[in-house]
Order: structure tokens, then C-alpha cells, then sequence
């Protein structure tokens, strides 16, 4: 016997009335098709709209419509042949033509299911009846689209940012040193330029953009006084200002003064990302006579104003 | 007993630092992987687990499967997007657990959609240098690729890659057949090395169809802090002034008291 789950009936206009069965299987037989007839007509109309899947429906509602299917192969499974095969055949007429453009659910058995229209009932039969959970597509939620990859070789190289190319320091009598571009020398350490002008690591932001833009300077090379000879003397508070290549002019105001073990140089100094800040750095600490290098760097930071 | 409690809250202090760097495994945060659509004028969808995962992806779009490290892709077919057809059956994909890749669907050198795996190199890159890597992924046959006029990377076939880690700047690319100067057919173009990124250059497309092209992709975050920031090699005696202030301070005591001393003693 089909057993079908509980569902609210349409009252609708019961043809069945008017005809009579005369034998008990005949009884039989017409109560079931009575029922089965009912349910068909009675929900086949929404069933075909929300049986199509469109292209354009988001791949988890498509999944749960898909998966809602399979379990009409349980509530189909037919008993034996005839009486079942007869029902189909018979209320296959009385169907409204659903769209044959999804794909069929794995079924089990009988010839009759190889047709879009049996198939097409199981699915109405199956949406008609609330559909034991399925379990969703275990991949679909673990997959996220990204930025699509860019197309060609145009145009892969942007417009630079303006470049420091001044610096300026009231309290440290710093009124218009140079500011040059620099990277790495082949050992990799900070390309310092000459004792009167100070580096801008290239590879970094230029100040003013996000993260860490570093200014370094010698405090003294070859016994001359570098740029930044006085660096440890400068306060909270006090203004530095750099000029760009573009005649812009950006002011910045001084955070912090630290002294850091050469080794510890932090690498956040050299961040390329992150809050825009500016840091200032030059040797300090103890020299040693035999490396000709101090054991300290001096930097200070500064936020932009 | 405070200054016992300090000590000890010093001590945990340090203990839980050293704690916290101990446990930190390098590379513990599963793959990176990343699908690209390498194939020119064609929509596909893609189907795992029996039902698409996702539909209408099309040239140069991206997927992130990276939630998915470690895990196999049941039955993976790359399918013309709305029907039925089959461009790609990959079958079952085991997902590696950890590292970085790029899957594309490209054309073989036969003009055959397939997938192709990728690893991605993320060693770090020295400061000052970025890196440049060129995958062949299209139905063309093996190609040279020049930087600046030179050959970088010689006889590159489809599915192979060639790389390099260049001091920063830009690069005029090309890609020649191998072993010709002409014709170019991709490129020349300017190509930004940029520090501590890895620029990675897909070929794709089809020689004999016209539709060769290039799609990029970067891994940024693997350069390094200069070595060391060297802005000195001569002193500049601040300490020597201390002690000369020291020492005047001392003397101009010593001188102050000496009259009084000698005003006592006699």
C-alpha cells in the first residue's frame, strides 16, 4: 500500500461521486485512484512552476530543489505492478505538463519512469509531500567567488604616488634637506645616501600613504655629520614637513623617539600596509671602533597631521 | 611581598610570550587554492558532489575552494554552462591540505580543455627583489619568454612554467616561439616586479583560433625587511661630552672646597 503522509486536501469537485464501483476491488481501486487524482490535480498547477529551474537560481535553492527530489523514489516505490502501473498510466493524462529541463532524479524500476511524464508526477508527487531532509550539496557553501583575474598586460603598471623629495625640521634645524629615492644594496641592507641627504625607502609607501614610510640619514659618515645628527633630540609634538615631486606638502607630528638593539630593528617599520606613519631612522647607541658601526638604530615616529 | 608578586607576574609574563612563540607553526593555516577560468569565449558551470557548485563562470573568473583544504571533490566535471556537456571530467580531486595552488581550466597544446595544477612558490623573497613567474596555459606550441629584450626563460611547453626573483622595477615581456625573435605574440608589455610580490602570468588561450591573451594573478606579503639600516660609521662622542661635563663639575667642586680646607687647617 502507498502510504501517503498527511496533507490538506483542496475541496474540490469530487467527479468520483457520480460513479459508482460495483465490486469490492473495484471499490478499492477507485478510492486510491480517487485520492491519487485528487492530489494531482489539486497541487500539479504550483508544482510544474516551482518544478523548472532556471538558470539563474542560486545554486543552494537549485541543490535543495534537486535533493527534494530524490526521495520521491521512496514514496514511489511501487508495491507490485499492476494496480500501481495502472495509476500512473492513468494520471498521466490528468498532468500538467512540467518542464522536462531539469534533470530527472535517480529512480529505481519500471519502464514507465524512462518517460519525462512519469517522472514529472514522481516530482510533483515529491514536492506535493514534505520531503525528508536531504543533505545539501557539501561544497556549495564552502566556495566563494573573487575579484576576477585581470585580462592582458596593459596597464599593470599604475600611476606612481608622489615622491618626497624635501625635508624639513624646525627642532633640528633641518630646513630643507634632500630626500632622494633609495632601495638595497646587493647585501640587502638600506641603500644610505651621502651624509647631506636623506634616504626615502622606495620599496615602501611614500609618506602620507598607508603604511610605514621610512626616511633614514647618517648621523655622521667619514667624521662629517650626517642629516640626522641630532635625531634623539627631537620631542613629542614637534613638526616635520616633507614636499613632494608633484609641489605638494604634507605635515606630520612626532609619536616617539625609541632606541632598538640593531638586530631589533622591528620589521613593522617597513609595513606596507596598515595606518599611514613615518619613520625616521639613524644610528645610535654605543660605538664600535673596530666595525666602524653603532649597536643602535635612534627612530623616531610621526603620524600625519 | 609586592615586590615578590611583580617578580612573579614578570616571570609569567615572560613564560607566556615564550609560550605563545613556541606554539606558532609555521604554515598551520591550511591551502590556499584558488580555480581560474583559463578558456576564451566559453561559459562553463562546475559540478561537484552531483549538482553544480557554482554556474556561469566565465573567462578570468576566480573561485576560492580554500575552505575546502584537504577534502576530495566527488565527481568534478567542468560542464558548458545550461547543458549537459562535458568539457572537463575530472573525476574524484583530493584537495591538498596545505599550501598554495592555482587550478586553471585552460587549453592543452593539442586544443583539449583541462585542468592544470599550479603550486605556487611563497618562499620569501629577498628585499628589494620581487618575483616573476610565467605559466603556459594555452593551445600554441613551446614558447621563449624575454625580459628586456633577453630570454628568461627558454622552451617553455604548455602546462610548464618558468621563474625568476628580479630586482624591483619593471620589465618589458614577451613571448616569442621558442627559439625566434618574432613573431611576438604576446607582448611586448611593461611588467611591474614589484617588492615582495610574485607576479604570476598565464598564457592562455588559442594560437590558432586568435584568442591569446594573458590573465595575472599576485601573491603579495612575501618580501623582507631590509638586513639591517647601517647610518654611521664614524662617533660622534656624546659620551666623551659627559664625561667632560662630569669631569668640569668635579674640578670646579674640588677648587670650591680646597680655600675652606686649607682655611680650616690653618
Amino acid at each position: 500500500m502507498i502510504r501517503i503522509p498527511a496533507l490538506s486536501f483542496h475541496a474540490w469537485p469530487c467527479s468520483t461521486r457520480q460513479i459508482r464501483p460495483t465490486t469490492p476491488r473495484e471499490s478499492w481501486l477507485f478510492g486510491w485512484l480517487s485520492v491519487v487524482a485528487l492530489i494531482i490535480v489539486g497541487c500539479s498547477s504550483p508544482a510544474a512552476e516551482t518544478s523548472s529551474v532556471p538558470l539563474d537560481v542560486p545554486p543552494a535553492l537549485a541543490a535543495s530543489l534537486s535533493g527534494a527530489r530524490t526521495p520521491a523514489a521512496d514514496v514511489e516505490q511501487p508495491d507490485d505492478g499492476p494496480a500501481d502501473s495502472d495509476a500512473r498510466s492513468l494520471t498521466q493524462s490528468t498532468l500538467t505538463q512540467s518542464t522536462p529541463a531539469q534533470s530527472t532524479p535517480a529512480e529505481s524500476t519500471p519502464a514507465e519512469r524512462e518517460t519525462p511524464p512519469p517522472a514529472s508526477t514522481a516530482t510533483a508527487v515529491a514536492e506535493a509531500t514534505p520531503a525528508p531532509p536531504v543533505a545539501p550539496n557539501p561544497f556549495i557553501d564552502q566556495i566563494s567567488s573573487l575579484p576576477p583575474a585581470p585580462q592582458g598586460l596593459d596597464a599593470l603598471v599604475g600611476d606612481p604616488d608622489p615622491q618626497p623629495v624635501r625635508l624639513r625640521i624646525d627642532r633640528l634645524d633641518i630646513v630643507a634637506a634632500t630626500v632622494i629615492d633609495v632601495g638595497v644594496n646587493e647585501d640587502e641592507t638600506f641603500e644610505v645616501p651621502p651624509a647631506d641627504e636623506v634616504g626615502w625607502y622606495r620599496f615602501g609607501p611614500s609618506p602620507g600613504q598607508a603604511g610605514s614610510a621610512v626616511l633614514a640619514a647618517h648621523i655622521a659618515f667619514d667624521g662629517v655629520d650626517g642629516v640626522f645628527r641630532h635625531l634623539e633630540d627631537l620631542k613629542p609634538g614637534d613638526r616635520v614637513e616633507v614636499s613632494y615631486d608633484d609641489g605638494s606638502t604634507s605635515a606630520f607630528v612626532v609619536e616617539s623617539i625609541t632606541e632598538y638593539d640593531k638586530q631589533s630593528l622591528p620589521d613593522e617599520l617597513f609595513a606596507k600596509d596598515g595606518p599611514a606613519k613615518l619613520a625616521l631612522i639613524t644610528c645610535g647607541g654605543a660605538f664600535n671602533r673596530q666595525l666602524r658601526s653603532y649597536e643602535s638604530n635612534t627612530v623616531a615616529i610621526a603620524k600625519p597631521l | 611581598m609586592r615586590k615578590l608578586l611583580t617578580i612573579l607576574a614578570a616571570v609569567v609574563a615572560l613564560l607566556s610570550t615564550a609560550v605563545a612563540f613556541t606554539t606558532q607553526p609555521a604554515g598551520a593555516q591550511g591551502a590556499r587554492i584558488h580555480l581560474l577560468h583559463g578558456i576564451p569565449g566559453v561559459d562553463v558551470d562546475v559540478e561537484a558532489g552531483g549538482s553544480n557548485v557554482f554556474e556561469g563562470f566565465s573567462f578570468g573568473d576566480t573561485q576560492d575552494l580554500s575552505s575546502l583544504a584537504g577534502e576530495t571533490l566527488t565527481g568534478l566535471k567542468v560542464k558548458v554552462a545550461g547543458t549537459d556537456t562535458v568539457a572537463i571530467e575530472a573525476g574524484d580531486v583530493e584537495l591538498p591540505g596545505s599550501g598554495n595552488y592555482t587550478v586553471i581550466a585552460h587549453l592543452d597544446g593539442d586544443g583539449t580543455p583541462s585542468l592544470a595544477v599550479f603550486e605556487n612558490d611563497t618562499s620569501t623573497i629577498a628585499a628589494g627583489s620581487g618575483r616573476l613567474v610565467v605559466r603556459h596555459a594555452a593551445a600554441a606550441p613551446a614558447v621563449d619568454i624575454t625580459a628586456n629584450g633577453d630570454v628568461a626563460f627558454s622552451n617553455v611547453l604548455n602546462g610548464q612554467e618558468g621563474s625568476a626573483d628580479l630586482g624591483a622595477g619593471t620589465i618589458s615581456a614577451g613571448v616569442v616561439p621558442t627559439g625566434e625573435t618574432s613573431p611576438v605574440v604576446i607582448g611586448p608589455a611593461d611588467l611591474p616586479i614589484t617588492d615582495g610580490s610574485s607576479l604570476i602570468v598565464y598564457a592562455v588561450g588559442s594560437l590558432a583560433d586568435e584568442t591569446l591573451t594573458v590573465l595575472t594573478e599576485s601573491i603579495t606579503d612575501l618580501g623582507s625587511a631590509p638586513a639591517a639600516v647601517n647610518t654611521g660609521n664614524s662617533p660622534v662622542g656624546q659620551s666623551n661630552t659627559a664625561l667632560v661635563v662630569v669631569a668640569a663639575l668635579a674640578a670646579a667642586v674640588a677648587l670650591g672646597f680646597a680655600p675652606r680646607l686649607s682655611r680650616k687647617r690653618s
